[in-house]
């Protein structure tokens, strides 16, 4: 497992509607192709911590009819980021400490939790949630 | 997207996923086994094998259709899931709840 020697940035701004929930699959997708390099266990985190945010969004975040939704990632040596940013009112968010084995709803913010480091602001009418999970580097291929 | 296909195989209904169980695709999975229950099924296998990501609504879904099989005196169980997949059902603890197997010949005989 190796890490890239500089940055690497995606982004894509989508509805904030089931449709778009689909585009951030797709560009998350390609973000996993494109980075074997990076350990199954932290693509995978990043990837459902990213997925649940915007899901949160799109279900609980009472944006106004047309909303966009957008996301960039940003692929380091040590780190991988991405910040999910929507128009609008500040989302009043509720952590839970747990949830019941038998609910069938509540588990996202919780779980984006457990997986990524989870930032929220809002600032001049924009939401946005900054998603990061530190990975261990490791030395490149010298050739 | 996701699609589902749903066989017999005895008493047993194996609902085959492909694809992502996700907010989009949740509400599809609890109808495709109220859609069973109501047609008499109560024993469900799901399998997870072609399923890429689940996440919280897609687990959701899940124990929803696990309380509405025990609700008609049934069950359900899981089988061939991801990396993901395993990653989800253990930080929730839902792995606990959901039983996943290996294979979908486990978890019939499981019943």
């Amino acid at each position: 497992v190796r890490s890239p020697r500089s940055d690497t940035r995606y982004s894509v701004a989508a509805p904030a509607t089931d449709r778009g929930l689909t585009a951030v699959h797709d560009l998350l997708d390609r973000v996993r192709d494109e980075h074997a390099e990076f350990a199954a266990i932290d693509r995978l985190s990043f990837r459902t911590a990213i997925a649940e945010i915007v899901a949160n969004v799109i279900d609980h975040a009472g944006l106004a009819q047309g909303s966009l939704i957008e996301l960039d990632v940003v692929m380091s040596p040590n780190m991988i980021g991405g910040c999910v940013t929507a128009a609008g009112r500040p989302v009043e968010y509720e952590l839970p400490d747990s949830v019941p084995l038998d609910a069938e709803r509540g588990r996202g913010l919780l779980l984006a939790t457990q997986l990524c480091d989870i930032r929220y602001d809002h600032v001049d009418g924009v939401n946005s949630w900054r998603v990061t999970r530190v990975v261990e580097a490791h030395s490149a291929p010298t050739n | 997207m996701i699609e589902f296909r749903t066989r017999d195989v005895g008493e047993i209904t194996v609902v085959d996923a492909a694809g992502r169980l996700d907010l989009v695709s949740a509400t599809l999975f609890r109808e495709v086994i109220a859609t069973g229950v109501a047609r008499g099924a109560r024993l469900f296998v799901v399998d997870l094998a072609e399923v890429v990501f689940v996440d919280s609504s897609g687990l959701g879904s899940l124990v929803a259709g696990l309380k509405l099989a025990r609700r008609v005196g049934g069950d359900l169980r899981i089988c061939a899931t991801s990396e993901q997949v395993d990653l989800v059902l253990d930080l929730t603890g839902l792995g606990r709840v959901l039983h996943p197997y290996r294979e979908v010949t486990g978890a019939i005989a499981s019943f």
